[in-house]
Parts: structure tokens; C-alpha cells; sequence
């Protein structure tokens, strides 16, 4: 109660500093790589073979590879403008 | 680590229909649109005072914007995995009927196709009367549960193809083989065998 009251009267601010942003990179990082090995181990294991897995395979890290350059990006520009 | 042998040849594999993934989509079209909703939101709520930026907030909110896409963009692929292994094998020999529940729990079952007695389709509504799927029962030999497809793609086409089989797998057992014995035996042999 006392941390929504501070909230509302504007006692607390959340700095968004490149450092936070860079922990958050981190996290999100370490989430995609626990999921992306399991998720692999099962196509690799449960899956039926052939075309389908190395389609998914594709798709599936280039779009990864393509967030985490965005996010990167980003988190760079941000670093840049940080005064 | 599918559970069949070397002489077993998978025939087909029978996924859900893709009207199930719709769900899932909707789901995530909800989960997308969260952060436009946020933005309409945070115009009503004094966000100034309890977020600063120390540098242009234009790159910290797009960056914020494109992590969030990343979370969805994994919950995505862990939708699809769970739907993508979601099967039932028809084999040469066997059924199997893989459940996927989530990314740690699996279940897999399977029968002898010479054990089916009866296969059961069920559409109900215009829905799957329309887009051509349904649940399938198979009954089985023993005093083992039937087994159940839900939502599978085609599965009147499914049905035949069973059926078939059985048939097939029917004939094999009841054929006689016969080895030959003598010379002349072995030469008529050879001569029937098709090339």
C-alpha cells in the first residue's frame, strides 16, 4: 500500500538506463536459449524427419537471429543518445 | 525416438486440422496487440513521473516494443511445437498416437493394426462439416480404451486408408509360404516370383 501511494504521488522513478536495458537483453537471451535447446531436442528426437524440420529449423533461427540484431540495434542507439 | 522398428515403414502421419491452430493464433494476435493498447493507455496515466530516460526514449520504447515481439515470437514456436508433434503414425505394422502436452509431457501409444475392430468418425457441426475434420474413434481388441483422435484432418480419407491396411495386413497373415524343396520346385519358384 505504501509502494502504490509512493507510485501515485510520484515518490518513485524507474530510471531506464542502457545498463537495465542491457540486463533485460541478457535475460531474454538466456530465455531463448534454454527454450531454443529444448525445442530443438524434440524436433530433433520426436519429430518425423525430412524437409518439414530443416524448414522449421530456418525459419525459426533466422527470425531469432533477426530479433536479437533488432534488439542489439536498438540497445545501441539507445547507448549512443544516452547523455 | 519414435518407437518403431527397423522392417516398419511409416505411411502417413495424420496431424490436427488447422482450424485448431486458430486459438492459438487469436492468442497471439491478443498478445501483439497489447502494446498498441499500452500506448493508448499510458496517454491517460502520468508515465512521466515514474519512468525517465537517460537517453532518447523513441530507441529505449523500441527497443522495449521488439522485446516483447521476441517473447511472443518464442511463445509462437512453442505453440506451433506443440501442435507440429501432435501425430498419429500409420505404420506397415502399428498405430501410433503421439500426445504432446506442452514442451515436458509426452505420450505415446500404439497398437497392432490387425487389433482394430472398428473406426468410428464423429462430425459434429458445420464447422468441421464445412472444413472437412473430426474426431476418430478406434476400438480395439482386449480390454484396452479406445482410442481417440480429436480435430484430425480428413478423416473419412483416414478412415479408408485404415481400412485398407487392414485389409493388407489381413491377407499378409493368412498367406500361406511355401519353400521349395527340390530343383525343379525352385525353378517354377523363380519363374512365378514378379520381377
Amino acid at each position: 500500500m505504501l509502494m502504490l501511494a509512493a507510485l501515485g504521488k510520484g515518490e518513485i522513478q524507474l530510471v531506464v538506463t542502457p545498463q537495465l536495458l542491457f540486463s533485460v537483453l541478457a535475460l531474454l537471451l538466456a530465455i531463448w536459449l534454454v527454450f531454443t535447446l529444448v525445442i530443438r531436442y524434440h524436433w530433433k528426437n520426436y519429430s518425423t524427419g525430412g524437409a518439414a524440420l530443416f524448414t522449421m529449423n530456418f525459419f525459426y533461427l533466422a527470425g531469432s537471429v533477426v530479433f536479437i540484431g533488432l534488439l542489439l540495434f536498438f540497445l545501441l542507439l539507445y547507448l549512443g543518445s544516452t547523455t | 525416438m519414435i518407437e518403431i522398428n527397423e522392417a516398419e515403414k511409416i505411411l502417413r502421419v495424420v496431424r490436427k486440422h488447422w482450424f485448431v491452430l486458430l486459438s492459438d493464433i487469436f492468442f497471439l494476435l491478443l498478445f501483439i496487440a497489447l502494446p498498441p493498447i499500452f500506448l493508448i493507455i499510458s496517454y491517460f496515466l502520468p508515465f512521466e513521473s515514474l519512468i525517465a530516460f537517460s537517453g532518447n526514449p523513441a530507441f529505449a520504447w523500441a527497443f522495449i516494443l521488439i522485446a516483447w515481439l521476441f517473447l511472443v515470437w518464442i511463445v509462437a514456436w512453442n505453440m506451433w511445437t506443440d501442435y507440429y508433434l501432435d501425430v498419429l503414425l500409420i505404420t506397415s505394422q502399428r498405430i501410433f498416437d503421439i500426445e504432446q502436452k506442452g514442451l515436458f509431457r509426452r505420450v505415446s501409444s500404439s497398437f497392432r493394426l490387425d487389433n482394430v475392430q472398428n473406426v468410428t468418425v464423429l462430425q459434429n457441426g458445420i464447422i468441421q462439416t464445412m472444413l472437412n475434420f473430426g474426431t476418430m474413434r478406434l476400438e480395439t481388441a482386449g480390454e484396452r480404451e479406445d482410442f481417440i483422435a480429436s480435430y484430425i484432418a480428413d478423416p473419412y480419407e483416414i478412415k479408408k486408408f485404415i481400412n485398407v491396411m487392414q485389409d493388407r495386413e489381413e491377407e499378409r497373415s493368412r498367406l500361406v509360404h511355401f519353400e521349395p524343396q527340390t530343383d525343379s520346385e525352385k525353378e517354377a519358384a523363380r519363374e512365378s516370383a514378379p520381377l
